[in-house]
């Protein structure tokens, strides 16, 4: 792997990195990155592309890992979001009862639909996360399987 | 000027400001106990407050575990 192919990797991760933090916005410039990569892989002779099979064959595992990272912490904030709306059933239903203290009932309800709420977006941000990874990993396990058709060849 | 007839709301409102509460009182609140004691009404608090707290460390969490993720893709050359 030469300077050109780590700084065209290089270039692919930070452009992945923004796909994953800014969701559609960075797919265009993800996109690009990628195809340059595809074509710059199709002008290297067959020797050249056994050690960027591996380190693309490596770098879909990881991507892969990290999808099932996102996705399990976007489970909890699903739970958390439950109890959230639990709160806030609990506090409204509190506020009927002529035992529960309005106030307190007041203070969970908005601080359980807040909860709710927060719990509800982040659960959504880390589920796109997990997506655009697992769209990562396919992408890079088609291109290594792409490379390797024509080192077979 | 009539008076007000006795309820729970003003039978409790006598209570907490210490005032002498009328016999009538005893018997309409025996009638409509609360559907929570003062115990539960703290113990929901306490739970509310528990899970909210266990929220703030997920969301925390969470934020630490993101920015590992995109430092670890970005560092990534593969």
């Amino acid at each position: 792997m030469d300077d050109l192919d780590r700084a065209r990797g290089a270039s692919l991760a930070e452009a992945t990195a923004r796909f994953v933090a800014e969701g559609a916005g960075g797919r265009d410039a993800y996109r690009e990155e990628l195809r340059a990569l595809r074509t710059a892989v199709s002008n290297r002779p067959p020797e050249d592309l056994t050690p960027l099979l591996d380190g693309l064959r490596d770098r879909a595992v990881r991507l892969e890992a990290l999808a099932v990272e996102a996705e399990a912490d976007g489970g909890r904030f699903a739970l958390a979001a439950t109890g959230g709306v639990a709160a806030f059933v609990a506090a409204v239903f509190g506020i009927f009862t002529s035992g529960a203290s309005l106030a307190a009932c007041v203070a969970i309800g908005v601080l359980g639909g807040m909860g709710a709420r927060l719990a509800q977006d982040r659960k959504e941000s880390l589920r796109d996360e997990g997506t655009v990874l697992r769209a990562a990993a396919e992408d890079l396990r088609e291109l290594a399987q792409s490379i390797g058709e024509r080192d077979d060849r | 000027m009539t008076d007000k007839p006795l309820d729970r709301e003003s039978c409790l409102a006598l209570l907490s400001d210490g005032l002498e509460t009328p016999a009538a009182c005893a018997a309409i609140l025996e009638a409509t106990p609360p559907l929570l004691s003062s115990r539960e009404e703290g113990a929901l608090i306490l739970a509310a407050i528990l899970a909210l707290t266990v929220l703030g460390h997920f969301l925390v969490r969470s934020g630490a575990a993101r920015r590992e993720r995109l430092r670890m893709i970005r560092d990534d050359e593969g």
